[in-house]
C-alpha cells in the first residue's frame, strides 16, 4: 500500500529568504510606526492604497518573479512568498496591486504577446498601473463555463458587451482582464472562451459599486456596452480562455492570504490576554498556533512546487479549503475567549479586528472558489469522481 | 546513508508488512497480543537497530526516516511495537553506551509523582509505577530512563523484577502497569546520552506516535475511498453522490495536514530541539484523528462498525494513539503557554523561525 491521497513534499526556504525577510520587516514597522497604516483584518481585499504599493514596489518587491528585461527582479516564487506573508502578517494595504501581482503578471508573461508584456509588466513591476479581474457574473458564479459577456468580431478588434460582478476595485484599478464567451456554446462548454484586456477608461463602461456587510466598497458590477478591444489587447489565443484562466488557479488558491486573513485578530488576542492566561485560553491559542504553523508548511509546499514549474492545482485547493475555514476559526474562537463588543466603530483594537473579520468572513470560503468546489476538485483527484 | 538504502529499508517494510499484517494476525494480536513471528522477520532483517547508531552496529537513522519507517507500520497496523523498541528502548540504551539485550525492549520513563526515588547507599531504591508501558508483559527487557540528582540514568529491568498489571488500550494493545519496589545498584546505572531528558524523551515518543498516527489515518482514507468506489446505493457507487465526495475530500486534506506536521518537526528535530514543532505534529495529528474516524466510519456505514471488517484496525488505534504521549490539549496547553509568554509581537517573528535557516 502506497501513500493514498494527495501528497505534498515537504519545502523550505533558501536561507537567503531570511535576509529578504529582515529587510521587509524593517521596511513594514517602519511603515507601521510613521502612521502610514493601521494592521487590518483582511487587507488584502480592503486595504487599496496606492502610495504603499509603490513604495513596496520602489524597493524591489512588486512583481518580484517577472524578469528583469521586463522590469521585474528575476526572484524566486519562494522569496515573493516570504514578502507576501510579512505583508499579510503585518496586516498591510495591499490591495491595490494584491491580484495583478499574484496572477495577471505570471498570465501576462505566459500567454502575453512580446508587446503586452513590454507594456504592462514594467507597469504593473513599479506600481504605476493596477488590474482587476473579471470572471463572474450574475449568473456565473462557481460555474464560470456558463460566463455570458460576449466577444463580438469587429474591424480591427472586438466589442464586449456584458457584465461582470464581485469585481474587487474595478472603480480604482485602470485595467480588467476579463473572461468572455467569443464563440456561440458549443457542446464542449470549455470551448469559445477568451480573455481580454480591457482599459477602464474605454467608452462604454459603467462601474457600480456593490457594498460589503460592513459597507465598504471593493465589489462592484461592471456593465459593460460594446466596448472596443483591439486585436493586440487579446490574451493568448482565442478560444483558450478556459485553459489560460484554469492555469492562473494554482497561483490564486495557493498564496498565504488563504490562511492569514485574521492573523492580526490571533495576534491581538495575544495582546489582551498577556503572557499568563488561563488554561483554557492557552489551550486554544496553542491549537490555532498549531494550525496557523501546519497550514504554513503546506503553503510553503505548494509554493516550493509551483517554483520547480510544476501545476500543483489540486493540493493549491486542497490547502485553500483548510486555510480559509482557519480564517473563520480564529474568530470564532477568540470571540469566546474575551469580553468582546465587536464593532466596526469599537475603540477597543480586538474589537474592531474582530468586527473586520467577521463581517469579511463570508467571503473567505466564497471567493476564488467555494470550499464545496475546491473538494470537488480534490475528490476528482482521489479518482471519486 | 544513501537514498538507495534508505528506499530499500522502506520498501522491504512494506513489502514484509504485507505479507504479514493481514486482517486475522492484525486481530489475532487484539487484546494485549503481540505478533511474535512478526518480530522474528523483523528482527532479522535489523529494524531493531533502525535508530542504534552506525558506530555501535545499528543502522543509524534520522528522525526524518524513522518516521517514514512508523508511517509503513501505521498503514498496516502492525501489531509490533517497533516505535517503542526499537526508536526509544534501544536508542536509550545505545545513547547510555550499553550492549542491546537480544530481543523486543519496552520503554519507561520515571514520573516522580508515580514513583519514588531514594538513594540507599550505593544504590537507588526505586517505589512506585509506571504506568501504561506498551508491550511490557512479551518484553525480554524494560529500559527504564529516571532522572535523579539533576541527571538522567539509564536502568535496564528484567520483567521477573517487576509485578507487571495487564491492561490494554483502546486498539487493544498491550499497555501494562509497571509496578517497581527494588533497588538498582549504582555500577547498573548508565548515563544517558546528552540531551536526553525526561521532557526529550516524552517528545520524541510523542513525535514518534504522531508518525505511527499519519500511517493509520493514510489507511482509513485508503480502505475509505476503496469503499465508496465499491459499494453501490440506490444504483450507483457511493463514491458518485457529492455528499461522499465531500467529506472524502475533507477527510483528504486532514492527511494532508497531519503528515506536513509531522514531515517539518522531523527535519527541525533532526538537528536541534523540536518541542515546539513536535507539538503541532502531535496537536495536528490527533485533531485529524477524530476528523478522519468520523467520516472513515460514517462513509462506511454498519459494515465498518464490526469487529470482522478490517477498518477498527486502523480507526481504534487513531482514537487510542491520539490521547497516548500527550493529547491534543496537554500539548496545546504547553505551546499555547509559550506563545503567550513569547508575547503578540514574537508570534509571527516564532512562526517563521521554525525550520528556517538563516543566511
Amino acid at each position: 500500500m502506497s501513500s493514498p491521497g494527495i501528497t505534498l513534499e515537504p519545502a523550505s526556504l533558501p536561507p537567503a529568504c531570511e535576509t529578504l525577510r529582515t529587510q521587509v520587516r524593517a521596511f513594514l514597522s517602519e511603515e507601521q510606526a510613521s502612521g502610514r497604516f493601521t494592521p487590518c483584518c483582511d487587507n488584502w481585499l480592503g486595504g487599496f492604497d496606492p502610495g504603499f504599493s509603490r513604495r513596496l514596489a520602489a524597493r524591489g518587491w512588486l512583481g518580484m518573479t517577472l524578469p528583469r528585461e521586463y522590469g521585474g527582479h528575476g526572484r524566486t516564487a519562494l522569496e515573493r512568498y516570504v514578502v507576501t506573508e510579512e505583508l499579510l502578517a503585518a496586516g498591510a494595504p495591499v490591495a491595490a496591486h494584491w491580484v495583478g501581482d499574484r496572477q495577471t503578471g505570471p498570465s501576462l508573461l505566459r500567454y502575453g504577446t512580446e508587446e503586452q508584456k513590454r507594456f504592462f509588466l514594467p507597469k504593473l513591476a513599479s506600481g504605476e498601473v493596477f488590474f482587476a479581474i473579471g470572471m463572474s457574473e450574475p449568473g456565473s458564479g462557481s460555474d464560470l463555463a456558463s460566463v455570458r459577456t460576449r466577444a463580438e468580431r469587429v474591424d480591427g478588434g472586438w466589442a464586449i458587451t456584458g457584465t461582470k460582478l464581485w469585481t474587487s476595485n474595478a472603480h480604482r484599478a485602470d485595467w480588467f482582464f476579463v473572461l468572455c464567451r467569443s464563440a456561440p456554446l458549443g457542446e464542449d462548454r470549455h470551448a469559445g472562451l477568451s480573455q481580454f484586456i480591457i482599459d477602464l477608461k474605454t467608452p462604454g463602461i459603467s462601474i457600480r459599486p456593490v457594498p460589503i456587510l460592513t459597507g465598504a466598497h471593493h465589489f462592484n458590477e461592471v456593465v459593460m456596452e460594446r466596448v472596443f478591444v483591439p486585436d493586440a489587447r487579446v490574451l493568448g489565443d482565442i478560444g483558450h480562455g478556459w485553459k489560460q484562466v484554469t492555469s492562473e488557479l494554482a497561483y490564486e488558491r495557493s498564496g498565504p492570504e488563504r490562511f492569514m486573513s485574521t492573523f492580526p485578530l490571533l495576534q491581538e488576542l495575544l495582546r489582551v490576554v498577556g503572557d499568563t492566561p488561563d488554561e483554557r485560553t492557552a489551550i486554544a491559542i496553542g491549537e490555532m498556533g498549531a494550525e496557523l504553523w501546519a497550514l504554513r508548511r503546506m503553503s510553503l509546499s505548494v509554493a516550493a512546487a509551483l517554483q520547480r514549474g510544476e501545476a500543483p492545482d489540486v493540493a493549491a485547493a486542497l490547502v485553500k479549503d483548510l486555510g480559509t475555514r482557519f480564517e473563520s476559526e480564529v474568530f470564532e474562537r477568540v470571540r469566546l475567549l474575551i469580553d468582546c463588543a465587536p464593532s466596526l466603530t469599537a475603540r477597543r483594537r480586538i474589537d474592531l479586528l474582530l468586527a473586520q473579520a467577521v463581517l469579511h468572513s463570508p467571503g473567505f470560503t466564497l471567493r476564488g472558489g467555494t470550499n464545496e468546489i475546491l473538494r470537488g476538485v480534490v475528490a476528482r483527484a482521489l479518482g471519486l469522481r | 546513508m544513501s537514498d538507495d538504502t534508505r528506499q530499500m529499508l522502506l520498501d522491504t517494510l512494506e513489502r514484509v508488512l504485507a505479507d504479514h499484517c493481514t486482517a486475522e494476525r492484525v486481530q489475532a494480536a487484539d487484546q494485549g497480543g503481540f505478533d511474535a513471528a512478526l518480530w522474528q522477520v523483523l528482527e532479522e532483517l535489523g529494524y531493531p537497530l533502525a535508530a542504534v547508531p552506525e558506530q555501535t552496529g545499528g543502522i543509524g537513522l534520522g528522525l526524518p526516516d524513522l518516521c517514514a519507517l512508523l508511517r509503513v507500520c501505521g498503514r498496516h497496523c502492525a501489531p509490533v511495537p517497533l516505535a517503542e523498541s526499537a526508536m526509544l528502548a534501544a536508542w536509550l540504551l545505545a545513547g547510555a553506551g550499553q550492549e542491546l539485550p537480544g530481543g523486543m525492549l519496552a520503554v519507561a520513563s520515571v514520573d516522580p509523582r508515580h514513583l519514588e526515588l531514594r538513594p540507599q547507599g550505593d544504590a537507588l531504591r526505586l517505589k512506585g509505577t509506571v504506568p501504561r508501558v506498551a508491550a511490557a508483559r512479551h518484553a525480554s527487557a524494560i529500559v527504564l530512563l529516571l532522572e535523579h540528582d539533576g541527571a538522567c540514568q539509564v536502568a535496564v529491568l528484567h520483567p521477573a523484577d517487576c509485578r507487571l498489571e495487564t491492561g490494554d488500550n483502546l486498539a487493544g494493545e498491550a499497555r501494562d502497569d509497571v509496578h517497581l519496589d527494588l533497588t538498582i545498584d549504582a555500577s547498573r546505572l548508565y548515563a544517558a546520552a546528552p540531551g536526553v531528558t525526561l521532557e526529550a524523551l516524552h517528545a520524541r515518543a510523542a513525535l514518534l506516535r504522531a508518525a505511527l498516527m499519519t500511517g493509520a489515518l493514510e489507511r482509513s482514507l485508503q480502505q475509505s475511498l476503496d469503499y465508496a468506489r465499491e459499494r453501490k446505493q440506490f444504483g450507483r457507487a457511493l463514491a458518485a453522490f457529492q455528499a461522499i465526495q465531500q467529506q472524502l475530500a475533507i477527510l483528504a486534506a486532514e492527511v494532508v495536514a497531519a503528515n506536513a506536521a509531522v514531515d517539518h518537526a522531523a527535519a527541525v528535530a533532526q538537528i536541534g530541539p523540536a518541542l515546539d514543532e513536535i507539538a503541532v505534529a502531535k496537536i495536528r495529528a490527533g485533531k485529524a484523528a477524530g476528523i478522519a474516524c468520523r467520516i472513515a466510519h460514517q462513509v462506511h456505514g454498519a459494515m465498518g462498525f464490526t469487529q470482522e471488517y478490517s477498518l477498527q484496525h486502523a480507526t481504534r488505534r487513531l482514537w487510542a494513539w491520539r490521547d497516548e504521549n500527550g493529547t491534543e490539549a496537554a500539548w496545546a496547553l504547553r505551546l499555547g503557554q509559550r506563545l503567550a509568554q513569547a508575547g503578540a509581537n514574537a508570534l509571527w517573528p516564532l512562526t517563521t523561525a521554525s525550520g528556517a535557516v538563516a543566511d
